[in-house]
């Protein structure tokens, strides 16, 4: 047994690099993390702490990475940043689009900051602001947060939107500035969360040929 | 819902080969991949081709891969406009449509019209924005659904059911249009709440009510949606553009009182389309003109009146029904006629609702014509008809209690009408114009009644006449729907609306006369004439398009008055101040000129009884020919009459026939002072 392992050390690490370069395919269901009980990581764990690799390439950490993974949603569930309406967008991840949730979120992110943008050029152009127009683009944002389930920055827009709806400019000013806090706190945490997953999934891809 | 469900599979296969038999006739190009699907009927939902449209690429992704999930075959688009162009380029190649509500390039209600109007697809909004007033609206447009965002999977797995439905209401339409004797009255008050429901915007409130018991009998799911009711009478075929055009010029050929499904269907001459198609498809373009006028008026702030108005819709909502299948019993109307006859009675209410401020501006200084004066006439006036027609004598008490309603609700109408607040109604005309067309109508009637004495009040009664025979109450109802259409008329001059108003008010004493007169009953013949002159000319004037519909409804007229002017010297008076009652404005004078008329009234008969028949002869003809003619005629007939008062109005009127709807104030005044003079 242990008179195999360096040669088997090579060996992994030689089908390391092919293994990366078919992450994608290989992992496809495993993507979706948390709430994804269809592929359940592989049983690895006995053998990593040999290898003297970081932990993670020899895919051992994958139940870690998930465990942390699971306890950042939780908080972040706990605190209200997100709700349910995410983890129907994790559901939604499969195998014909495998990074479905980081795709939408980005896409997410770029129009909210697109929006953010011009609500802070209309609450800044001048006495008067177009609130008609804001509203608009915070109704929006309200949709789009709330598709993702961002239900905090939903629920600054709301506000937001109730304040520009009273052209209420200093509450405005207050909302956007709330908002923008919102909205920055949950781009860090949903990074974070997407870098977790990054090495999960390739902890998770990691799969030795004996097992195969 | 799962009971939902079964039904809908059971229906399934029906509903699956209607699809693929109209989407034939309607989108050849599209027929063979809806053929392929309806083939394995038993995946129904599978392969449903949905259109999403939004601006926000965030929704749009998770809306795409949410629909994807429910096996559905999506397309997804950006843009309200281009958007509009898939739809149209390709037309047949999607089922329903999932439209987000506010768009940079072009509102969410705006491409829902487009779409509802062009090709009858099942459209769902979606927005953000929960509140009340946003999905009224669109339920208003026409959607059959307003879903909330954030829009969960389970929302979307169920939208094929709107497609499902909107078969089953095609299907369950073609079989009203087909046969709306059939004495299914049921379903049938179920329709007409629809459609008042859909057509006056201003009361919706109120008609919830309605709609929510119609729906709970209908069906058992409780779906608003359900009984949205453009969404629920549109039929199978596909509109297209140049289909929709063909019947639009159709429609314009024959004029839209006079438009009538079957011959709409002769001028089209489409292969494959059927008299329903075109049947429904009128009731929706009928509806879609109102909606469209509508919503300019609820801009105007209407809408905030309904709740003062709750009772009298509730009244005018049940009796109208009544009314309606009284006349679909006695006469044969078309579908559209009776979703215009609901219109009107809906949308009365909130005229009544608006003060009588408005007046004054329209009559001047005869507004101080006390409104209740022209009730009393009509009070009075309204048993002599009675009597004279001894077919009405049974339903004479309730006869008296409409012409005291529809004094009163003139009271409040013609104000409304005049005002700029302009009618409840879908009438989208401007108020000037209204106030115009207005003035024109009342001073045809003025001159109708001078030299006819025809009262238009008893050509109002005609539509409620059937309904006395039905109900008792519906009859107080009924005068006021007939005074509607005139104010109605007046109103929408301006507007296609308007037309659809009169046509529908000629249409419908048409068929009244026709049977009627066959039969024998001299006072409905007789109101029905009344009814058909009146309309008839408006319906010249407003729509030159429709002289040959016209010219028919005259010629009935005209013989209805030959045999009724005899014999209905009285009723003629009567009616005389009935009119003027509803004329409101001009109540005051009328007050006086009604009493004149009284006095004169059987010399007038007398000379009419024998001129009478040769007069609507006349009027049918020239009205054929020009308003102009009309409007000479009946100055002739003003001064064999002898009323110097009456002459002025005339002359005013041929000036309004020229200008058409912008002399009325000029004649309002002329007419007024003159009135006032003598």
């Amino acid at each position: 047994m242990t008179d195999m392992l360096p040669a088997a050390g090579s060996c992994r690490v030689g089908l390391m690099s092919q293994r990366r370069i078919n992450l994608p395919q290989q992992t496809a269901r495993e993507v979706t993390g948390y709430g994804d009980r269809r592929s359940p990581p592989p049983a690895l764990l006995c053998r990593g702490s040999k290898t003297g690799l970081p932990v993670w390439m020899l895919g051992l950490g994958a139940d870690r990475l998930r465990a942390d993974m699971n306890r950042l949603l939780a908080l972040l569930f706990h605190q209200g940043v997100l709700d349910e309406q995410f983890l129907q967008l994790q559901q939604l991840q499969d195998e014909s689009s495998p990074n479905f949730v980081s795709e939408v979120v980005n896409i997410y992110f770029h129009e909210s900051e697109k929006l953010l943008r011009n609500l802070r050029g209309l609450l800044m152009e001048r006495e008067f602001s177009d609130y008609k127009k804001m509203g608009i683009h915070l109704n929006q944002f309200v949709g789009s947060s709330s598709s993702i389930g961002a239900k905090r920055v939903r629920n600054v827009c709301v506000a937001f939107r109730a304040a520009s709806e009273q052209n209420n400019r200093a509450g405005c000013f207050r909302a956007l500035e709330l908002l923008e806090h919102e909205y920055c706190y949950l781009k860090n945490k949903l990074h974070e969360l997407f870098q977790i997953e990054q090495q999960r999934v390739l902890a998770a891809g990691i799969r030795y040929p004996m097992q195969n | 819902m799962a009971a939902l469900h079964r039904v809908a599979q059971s229906s399934i296969s029906t509903t699956a080969s209607s699809y693929g038999s109209c989407k034939g006739t309607g989108a050849s190009s599209s027929s063979a991949a809806v053929v392929t699907e309806m083939a394995v009927p038993d995946q129904f939902p599978v392969g449903l081709r949905v259109l999403v449209v939004d601006d926000d690429t965030t929704c749009l992704k998770i809306l795409e891969q949410m629909l994807r999930r429910c096996l559905y075959h999506v397309t997804t688009c950006p843009q309200a406009t281009v958007a509009l162009n898939i739809l149209r380029e390709r037309k047949g190649c999607f089922d329903v449509v999932l439209s987000d509500v506010h768009m940079p390039d072009m509102d969410g209600y705006k491409l829902l019209e487009h779409v509802g109007l062009e090709m009858d697809l099942p459209v769902i909004m979606m927005s953000a924005d929960g509140r009340t007033s946003a999905v009224m609206r669109g339920i208003r447009h026409g959607a059959c659904d307003y879903l909330i965002k954030p829009i969960r999977e389970e929302e979307l797995k169920n939208i094929w059911q709107h497609v499902v439905r909107k078969k089953w209401n095609g299907n369950k339409e073609l079989e009203h249009s087909g046969s709306l004797e059939d004495n299914d009255r049921h379903k049938r008050a179920n329709d007409d709440t629809e459609y008042a429901s859909s057509v006056n915007e201003g009361t919706e409130g109120v008609l919830k009510g309605q709609k929510k018991r119609s729906s709970s009998k209908e069906e058992d799911d409780g779906e608003l949606e359900n009984d949205d009711p453009s969404s629920s009478k549109k039929p199978r075929v596909v509109w297209s553009v140049e289909l929709h055009q063909q019947f639009v010029s159709a429609v314009n050929q024959l004029g839209l009182d006079k438009a009538v499904p079957k011959r709409i269907l002769e001028l089209m001459n489409v292969p494959g389309l059927t008299r329903e198609n075109v049947a429904s498809h009128l009731q929706k373009f009928r509806l879609y003109l109102k909606r469209l006028s509508g919503v300019a008026q609820q801009q105007s702030g209407i809408s905030s009146s309904f709740c003062g108005t709750v009772e009298p819709n509730v009244k005018l909502g049940s009796l109208g029904r009544f009314d309606i299948q009284a006349l679909a019993a006695s006469g044969q109307i078309p579908p559209q006629t009776l979703a215009a006859l609901h219109a009107e009675l809906l949308g009365r209410p909130t005229g009544n609702l608006v003060p009588p401020m408005d007046q004054p501006a329209l009559l001047h200084a005869s507004l101080q014509g006390p409104k209740r004066v022209p009730v009393e006439h009509g009070m009075a006036f309204g048993q002599p008809l009675v009597k004279c027609q001894s077919n009405i004598s049974k339903h004479f008490p309730p006869s008296i209690m409409s012409v005291e309603d529809v004094s009163s609700g003139f009271g409040a109408w013609p104000s409304n009408s005049l005002g700029t607040i302009g009618p409840s109604n879908n009438l989208g005309g401007l108020s000037t114009q209204n106030n115009n067309t207005l003035m024109d109508i009342l001073q045809q009637q003025q001159q109708r009644e001078q030299q006819q004495k025809q009262p238009q009040i008893q050509q109002q009664a005609v539509l409620p006449e059937p309904s006395r025979s039905i109900n008792v109450q519906p009859s107080c109802l009924v005068v006021p729907s007939q005074s509607s259409p005139n104010f109605h008329a007046g109103n929408s001059p301006a507007s296609v609306n308007q037309n659809c108003s009169f046509n529908r008010n000629p249409v419908i004493d048409y068929s009244i006369l026709s049977s009627q007169s066959n039969n024998s009953s001299l006072n409905v013949g007789q109101i029905s004439n009344g009814d058909i002159k009146a309309t008839g000319i408006l319906s010249g004037y407003s729509a030159p398009g429709s002289c040959s519909t016209l010219s028919s409804c005259s010629m009935n007229a005209d013989n209805s008055n030959a045999r009724q002017n005899p014999t209905t010297t009285f009723v003629d008076a009567g009616h005389r101040p009935g009119t003027v009652s509803n004329i409101s404005n001009i109540q005051g004078t009328f007050g006086a000129k009604s009493g004149e008329v009284l006095d004169q009234g059987p010399l007038r008969n007398l000379g009419f009884v024998g001129k009478g028949t040769c007069i609507p002869s006349r009027f049918a003809v020239e009205e054929f020919e020009s308003p102009m003619s009309n409007l000479n005629q009946g100055k002739v007939r003003l001064e064999k009459n002898g009323n110097p008062v009456k002459q002025e109005p005339n002359l005013d009127y041929v000036d309004n026939a020229k200008v058409g709807i912008p002399i009325l104030q000029h004649f309002s005044s002329n007419d007024l002072t003159s009135v006032f003079t003598e």
